[in-house]
């Protein structure tokens, strides 16, 4: 045992927190729609991209450009769910 | 008239962003970003779902926690950092053995 058990215990904690609000997602999907959503990881990268852009290239604030993406990222969920 | 199907599936595709984005938007500071790191959030993502029952939220709260210990640790008791994510799909194995449906009562569709 090389570490004490502080560090299991607040890595633990810390780690456990990150992926439950990563898998909450997944688990209400599965339960409610009924669908195994493989197509689950353009969340990601969309995320952290999108803000991006809207930090450097259009230069806005950091509150403004994360609602920008949050709009955008509805926009795309809406689009791929309605049955036109 | 009854309760409106596309409506509700509209309206959970947009409820799930919310705590993904929260997620994603506090670790992004600290962890690496490249454009194929979807792969390793989502198959964690549904690793843990499937240990704690699909669809199931205690199970989801419960299975969270516990793979979130096996990796810390896989990382600092045991000094291997490489093993985490065949530790955390070890130990899954394990359990689905022994009680298929997940930690905690999954929903009844299989």
């Amino acid at each position: 045992m090389g570490v004490s058990i502080q560090y299991i215990l607040i890595y633990g904690v810390i780690l456990g927190s990150i992926y439950l609000l990563i898998s909450l997602g997944f688990s209400l999907i599965c339960g409610v729609l009924r669908i195994f959503h493989l197509g689950y990881a353009y969340i990601f990268p969309l995320t952290v991209y999108g803000t991006w852009f809207f930090l450097q290239q259009l230069g806005w604030d950091l509150i403004p450009s994360i609602l920008g993406m949050i709009a955008v990222q509805f926009a795309i969920a809406f689009s791929s769910t309605k049955a036109w | 008239m009854g309760i409106g199907v596309e409506g509700l599936y509209i309206f959970t595709m947009m409820i799930v962003l919310l705590p993904v984005i929260l997620g994603t938007l506090i670790v992004a500071p600290v962890w690496n970003i490249e454009p194929g790191m979807g792969w390793l959030y989502m198959t964690t993502a549904i690793l843990v779902a499937v240990l704690g029952g699909l669809g199931n939220i205690k199970g989801t709260i419960l299975a969270s926690f516990l793979i979130g210990a096996t990796h810390a640790v896989m990382c600092f008791v045991i000094g291997e950092p490489r093993f985490m994510n065949l530790s955390a799909l070890i130990l899954v194995m394990v359990i689905l053995i022994f009680r298929p449906q997940g930690l905690a009562r999954s929903e009844s569709l299989w």
